[in-house]
């Protein structure tokens, strides 16, 4: 892909700021508070704007890099629950668990990550859209847009690639 | 499962999705005489699609 290089260089950046960030929250973390990903990679964003407005295309560009980040801090995190929890076993950490999202369904992250993984071997435009939409919450558009493809293209992608992930986490997708 | 593979899965997927009822089977039937592994694919994907939970993914992480 053509921004591949820029994006390999602001990568670490956005890791940085965004697992500072993280951290910062999880050392005020309280029974019943959570801490929103998405909340996260708002404030990073407005932080390294301030910052350095002239490294950032738009918002999109800056999500699809913080979207990767975000993937990686909260996988990381979900392992070292799990492994935690049951002494090395095989991790098996929800959303909710991890980190997190008040009410949203849990979704078991690292069985996401792998299938996604899994994706990425088979359609890798499809596993990038996914990351895109649900570690950076970006909409349809701001997919469409850090893409450079249309929102229908989005839809179509997010409809099947949904399906298909929701069948591997454990057939219906339901919980 | 090949690229490819998914490719067909994709395009077979989409192209059931804008029928309905009959013309969706009549669709799928006609694929799994020559192709029964494909038709079998997309029905499952299919079926994962209108019972999955509408929020899965939706909101994000």
């Amino acid at each position: 892909m053509a921004e591949e290089r820029p994006v390999d260089a602001l990568l670490p950046i956005v890791y940085e700021e965004l697992r500072r960030l993280a951290a910062a929250y999880l050392r005020r973390e309280r029974p019943g508070q959570t801490l929103q990903p998405t909340a996260l990679v708002h404030e990073a964003y407005l932080r390294l704007m301030k910052d350095r407005p002239d490294r950032w295309q738009n918002r999109a560009h800056f999500c699809a890099i913080a979207a990767h980040s975000m993937r990686q801090i909260l996988i990381e995190r979900a392992r070292a629950r799990g492994a935690q929890k049951r002494g090395g076993d095989q991790p098996r950490v929800t959303l909710d668990e991890a980190l997190v999202a008040g009410d949203s369904p849990s979704i078991d992250l690292v069985a996401l990550d792998e299938a996604l993984q899994r994706l990425e071997q088979i359609d890798a435009e499809q596993a990038r859209l996914v990351e895109l939409r649900f570690f950076g919450g970006l909409t349809i558009e701001e997919t469409a847009e850090a893409m450079n493809i249309s929102p229908a293209t989005v839809k179509r992608h997010w409809t099947v690639a949904r399906a298909w992930l929701a069948r591997e986490l454990g057939g219906d997708g339901r919980e | 499962m090949t690229p490819e593979r998914w490719r067909q899965i994709n395009e077979l997927f989409h192209a059931a999705l804008e029928l309905q009822g009959a013309a969706r089977q009549s669709l799928l039937d006609r694929t799994a005489a020559t192709d029964p592994g494909l038709a079998g694919e997309v029905r499952s994907l299919l079926a994962v699609h209108n019972s999955s939970d509408k929020r899965f993914l939706e909101e994000p992480a």
